[in-house]
């Protein structure tokens, strides 16, 4: 034994510093709540979240965004049309190229003023200004690129936006370059700005703090700004001149927690918060003392090839059939993807539009072999590489593609690999330039304003230039064309089912399956309703009825 | 002393030019950029190859890479940070606001992990191969080998989710500007940032004092009477801080990494969580930027620990 054991001083010090602690502790516990009438969320959690909170410039957050501002038109509860929101009505004329939109009658800003068609074109002409800053030109794109005058506008030869003509406070017109039956359906994310408000120019869209700013920002929405702390949280306050009545809360809060869902589900756990999205292996360990929302995701995941590069053995269709047929994707959707997910015939993800003669490829390992030695292809020489990227880096994926790669091998292709990376590298590969031979992504195709044609036509910004397909030489083109000409929505889900069948048909890449997506809301919400939104939304969830009990 | 501290600040100036043209060599290696960044990679989001290039022409990206790095250069030497890609807000600014935050968490981590792991190396140095030694050695190795983040996730479930001592993550309540609501936020994350590195200053205070507890002087000391609290402190301690104290020197960037999983999983805005979401996104001004301060503090904490020896020992002589 040391002769100096015993105590050599440092006690006194650790009474110290644990006494201080406890007063620090006692001092953080006394934080004041919020009021009765605060919901808190995490509503920018998960796909379709944006902590920019800047509306017209974000890959989504529309969640959001439809808290502060109305648009035009706007998704129903179910998602299966898109229904009038700011406007009253609408009229076209009969080839589809004018079409009159009507605002309803007394709306208002949140300050009070009176909402027009001003307003409306007035957004117009900010948001095709030459120099305008936003970072993601995606929503102005949907909104206007089919107004006539939209590329001389942005292009900086035209002064105004000739589409656009405001006949009354109450009535705009748009004239489009080419017909669209459905024109309604590009104007759900047409965030429309106050005209007297907006004090900041077009090129300084993505620095102004407008609106994050409470003194300045002035909104249409069940909800405006009141409080804005970066990268913590955004508090609304209740918009007593929404047209759709005063909310019932009097604050919304959403946190941000940096895109870390874990940190999110334990702040719901702890009752930080009342709602946030979580994922399909949280859901077992919530259900019972949460609400779960849940829908289709209407994201469809698919590998894709890259004709310029793969093996020629690919531009056989009967190696991409056997390749479907040696893999049991209703196992791997029960087994692996915890029942959460289907297996998908086609880029369709929505079975009632199936059409009943679709072919399936359903699992037939002896049919996956037959069909390679009838193309005359030894699986031992075929060669896969399926990239991914991080939005599907998970446990579930992953544990797909392994079995992906275990049924492969069952018919001899041992050359199997797949990897994720991030969304820069994944961006940069696939693309014309890009070196990648299969990529695995998911698709947004909601039940409308429909967008199949950037994948699956010779011109889509994802099509031909990107994988070496002849999409319009199967037959693409007249079957993309029929969806966006269909004046109804029942031609327009009759005109998807005949894609469906096409797709299945050609076999052009090889779709997988798709997905439900859930959020977890505390059950002390009444009123509440989320779900995963296509492409971001948004959708019509009656927020001014929110109640906290 | 003053010039030797004027000659480490004179060669810094070269390192961290070089730390510079390095990370910036590093970013243009990366493939992508932040536009790639922009683009939803699955549909596009509504934007065309042509959008993207506009899009890369307003932001500059397509000058030369030494155009753009000599830019970057000529605004950091006129206190200029540029603006984040990302976020559309001053580098500068975001750096500010952000490096304060993870101070608050490393200044308080540090001080405890500096405070209790001393005190507890010293406490087991005394009684070693003791219960009390054995237990707290084998706690240190625990708190040595876990990661960050799943410490964090433990402390998460126990404190905040079924003890709801603490809040869940963030830095404060919405709404809420109060010194209290602060602590209350950053008492968790902070603890398990320094337990971590506790532990290994109780094992390195461990291990000094046992060596200059057998030394002559020491025996000596304690055979000439004195108290055994001043062997210990005064002719112990003082010796064998001086390891420590280059451990402790060490550990700043260490704390820097772990903050990234910390600030992650506590949803805590700070300097970590950007640097991290920075580089994903190929901010190449925050990356830049925050390398920069991350070089400089590094290159300060280094400094302040050399100086330091030459405090506890009079031996060294700065020169």
């Amino acid at each position: 034994m040391s002769p100096l054991h015993g105590n050599a001083g440092g006690t006194a010090l650790g009474k110290k510093l644990l006494a201080t602690t406890a007063v620090a502790l006692m001092l953080g516990l006394a934080g004041p709540a919020l009021a009765d009438g605060s919901l808190v969320t995490a509503l920018d959690m998960g796909p379709g979240g944006d902590e920019d909170a800047r509306p017209w410039s974000s890959g989504a957050g529309h969640t959001t965004h439809v808290k502060q501002f109305i648009t035009p038109t706007i998704f129903n509860e179910d998602l299966s049309e898109i229904v009038p929101y700011a406007v009253e009505s609408w009229e076209s004329n009969d080839d589809h190229t004018v079409w009159t939109y009507t605002l309803r009658d007394g709306l208002l800003w949140s300050d009070g003023t009176p909402m027009t068609t001003d307003d409306w074109a007035f957004t117009a002409e900010f948001m095709t200004a030459p120099d305008w800053g936003g970072d993601r030109p995606g929503d102005r794109n949907l909104s206007l690129a089919e107004v006539a005058g939209f590329d001389a506008k942005t292009a900086g030869e035209a002064d105004s936006l000739e589409g656009i003509e405001v006949i009354d406070d109450r009535t705009i017109q748009f004239t489009l370059s080419a017909p669209n039956p459905r024109h309604f359906a590009s104007l759900f994310r047409f965030y429309i700005l106050p005209e007297h408000a907006v004090d900041f120019e077009p090129a300084d869209f993505m620095t102004t703090d407008w609106f994050r700013d409470p003194s300045r920002f002035v909104g249409s929405g069940p909800f405006v700004v009141a409080d804005y702390a970066p990268d913590e949280y955004m508090t609304l306050a209740a918009n007593e001149n929404y047209f759709q009545g005063r909310p019932v809360l009097d604050e919304l809060v959403i946190r941000y927690f940096g895109g870390d869902q874990t940190a999110a589900l334990l702040a719901l756990e702890a009752d930080d918060i009342d709602f946030t999205y979580v994922t399909e292996t949280d859901v077992p360990s919530l259900e019972d003392a949460y609400d779960i929302f849940s829908n289709l995701s209407g994201v469809v995941v698919m590998t894709r090839f890259n004709y310029n590069l793969v093996d020629d053995a690919f531009s056989d269709i009967r190696v991409r059939q056997a390749i479907l047929h040696a893999i049991d994707r209703d196992a791997i959707t029960e087994n692996i993807l915890g029942g959460t997910y289907v297996s998908i015939p086609c880029p369709i993800p929505y079975a009632d539009l199936w059409p009943e003669d679709v072919v399936t490829y359903g699992y037939d390992p002896e049919r996956a072999t037959a069909l390679l030695q009838e193309a005359g292809v030894d699986p031992g020489s075929i060669s896969m590489e399926w990239v991914g990227h991080a939005g599907y880096d998970n446990t579930a994926h992953n544990s797909a593609l392994q079995a992906v790669q275990a049924y492969l091998s069952q018919i001899g292709i041992n050359d199997f690999s797949y990897r994720f990376v991030d969304i820069p590298t994944f961006r940069a590969s696939y693309s014309p330039d890009g070196d990648w031979l299969n990529q695995y992504h998911g698709f947004g195709v909601p039940r409308c304003g429909n967008d199949v044609g950037r994948l699956w036509t010779n011109a889509g910004a994802l099509g031909t230039g990107v994988t070496g397909y002849d999409y319009d030489a199967d037959g693409f083109a007249e079957a993309v064309a029929a969806i966006s000409a269909a004046p109804t929505i029942d031609d327009y889900n009759a005109a998807l089912g005949d894609f469906c069948r096409l797709h299945a048909e050609m076999l052009p890449d090889l779709q997988m399956w798709v997905g439900n997506r859930f959020g977890a809301a505390d059950p002390s919400i009444s009123n509440f309703w989320w779900q995963p939104a296509p492409a971001g939304g948004p959708y019509r969830d009656n927020a001014h009825t929110w109640a906290v009990q | 002393m003053t010039r030797y501290i004027i000659r480490r600040l004179l060669l810094a100036i070269p390192v961290l030019f070089m730390v510079t043209v390095l990370v910036f060599a590093l970013i243009e290696l990366a493939p992508g950029d932040v536009v790639d960044f922009f683009a939803n990679p699955e549909v596009m989001a509504g934007m065309s190859e042509a959008d993207l290039e506009a899009l890369r022409e307003r932001l500059g990206l397509n000058d030369p890479a030494p155009v753009r790095y000599l830019h970057w250069l000529g605004g950091v030497l006129q206190g200029d940070f540029g603006y984040s890609l990302i976020r559309s807000e001053p580098v500068g600014e975001l750096l500010l606001r952000r490096f304060g935050n993870s101070m608050m968490i490393m200044g308080i981590g540090l001080f405890v992990a500096v405070t209790f792991g001393i005190s507890l190396g010293i406490y087991t140095a005394l009684r070693q191969y003791s219960v009390a030694d054995f237990t707290i050695s084998f706690l240190s190795f625990v708190g040595i080998s876990m990661p960050a983040f799943i410490a964090g996730i433990i402390a998460l479930y126990i404190f905040s989710v079924q003890l709801g001592w603490f809040p869940a993550g963030g830095m404060r309540s919405p709404g809420v500007h109060t010194l209290g609501d602060l602590l209350h936020h950053l008492i968790l994350p902070a603890l398990v940032l320094s337990i971590i590195h506790m532990a290994t200053f109780m094992r390195y205070t461990r291990f000094s004092m046992l060596d200059v507890l057998k030394q002559e002087y020491v025996v000596t000391a304690t055979a000439k009477g004195m108290p055994r609290r001043i062997v210990v402190m005064r002719h112990a301690f003082r010796n064998g801080l001086i390891p420590v104290v280059t451990m402790i020197g060490y550990s700043i960037p260490e704390l820097v990494v772990g903050a990234v999983f910390l600030e992650t999983i506590f949803s805590f805005p700070g300097m970590g969580k950007l640097y991290f979401d920075s580089v994903i996104s190929r901010d190449f001004p925050v990356i830049m930027a925050a390398n920069l301060v991350i070089a400089v503090f590094v290159l300060a904490a280094n400094l302040i620990t050399d100086v330091a020896y030459a405090a506890i020992d009079p031996r060294i002589r700065l020169e």
